[in-house]
C-alpha cells in the first residue's frame, strides 16, 4: 500500500509507551533544574528584558491588538517556564511586575489597554437569574400562541375572486 | 486567572495599607514602646518583594512622565 493512500487514522497514531525516553536524558529545560531561583532575579531578568527597544516594540504592538494585559504577562511567563529560566511557581509570583511593566509600557506610548479580560464586564453582564426569568417567560408566551391561533376568528371571504371554503362551518366561524 | 487576579489585587492592597501606614501618625498609647521597636526580618517575604518592585516601577513611571511635561 503506497504511503499517500493511509487513512487518517493510520497516520494519525498514538505515540507508543516510552516515547519520552527516546531523547537524551535532561536534553529538555523542563527536565534541568531552572537558571534563577530567586523571586529578586527573576523580576530584575523580566525588567531587564522588557525595557529593551526590541522587547518593547514587540510588546506595543500586541498591545494595539487589545489583548488583555494579564493574558500578555501569563504568556510571557509561560516561555519563561518553557525555556527553564524559572519554575512555574516563581514567575506566578512574578505576574504583577510583568502587568505592571505592561501598564507603564501601555501608560507612556499612550495605548489603550484592559488588564483583565473581564473588565468592565460586570457592569453590562446580565445576570443568570435574569436570563432564566426572561426564558421561562418566552417559553410560556410560546406555548399560549397556538390557542390564540385557534381562537382567532376566520375572516368571512368576499367577491367573486376569493376563493370558496370547503366546509361552511369554516365560513360561520362554528 | 480568576487567582491572577485575587493576587493582584491582595499585592494593590499591601501597597494601599503601606501608604496609609506611613500618613497616619503614631499614638502614644500603652503599645507605644513595642511600637517604637525596630523589627528586623531575617528574610523577606516574596510578596513584600514583588510590592516594592511595583512600586519602584510606578515611581520610575511617574518621573519619567513628569520628566516629559
Amino acid at each position: 500500500m503506497a504511503a499517500n493512500e493511509l487513512s487518517p487514522v493510520d497516520v494519525i497514531k498514538p505515540i507508543p509507551a516510552g516515547g519520552s525516553w527516546t531523547d537524551a536524558p535532561k536534553s529538555r529545560a523542563w527536565q534541568n533544574p531552572p537558571k534563577l531561583v530567586n523571586v529578586n532575579e527573576i523580576a530584575q531578568q523580566y525588567i531587564d528584558r522588557m525595557s529593551t527597544a526590541k522587547i518593547m516594540n514587540s510588546t506595543l504592538d500586541v498591545l494595539e491588538t487589545k489583548v488583555p494585559l494579564a493574558s500578555m504577562a501569563e504568556a510571557m511567563m509561560l516561555s519563561g517556564v518553557a525555556s527553564g529560566i524559572h519554575t512555574i511557581d516563581a514567575g506566578l509570583l512574578v505576574m504583577p511586575v510583568i502587568i505592571e511593566m505592561l501598564k507603564t509600557a501601555a501608560d507612556l506610548h499612550g495605548v489603550e489597554y484592559k488588564v483583565f479580560a473581564d473588565d468592565g464586564m460586570e457592569e453590562s453582564q446580565i445576570s443568570d437569574r435574569v436570563i432564566k426569568a426572561a426564558i421561562k417567560k418566552a417559553m410560556a408566551a410560546k406555548e399560549v400562541m397556538p390557542e390564540e391561533a385557534e381562537a382567532r376568528p376566520v375572516v368571512e371571504l368576499s367577491g367573486l375572486m376569493a376563493r370558496k371554503p370547503t366546509k361552511m362551518e369554516n365560513v360561520n366561524g362554528i | 486567572m480568576k487567582h491572577i487576579k485575587n493576587y493582584v489585587a491582595k499585592i494593590e492592597k499591601m501597597l494601599v495599607e503601606e501608604t496609609s501606614k506611613q500618613s497616619k501618625p503614631r499614638s502614644k498609647g500603652l503599645l507605644a514602646s513595642t511600637m517604637d521597636k525596630d523589627v528586623s526580618k531575617d528574610k523577606p517575604n516574596e510578596l513584600d518583594i514583588i510590592a516594592r518592585y511595583v512600586t519602584g516601577i510606578r515611581k520610575a513611571k511617574e518621573e519619567m512622565i513628569n520628566g516629559r511635561k
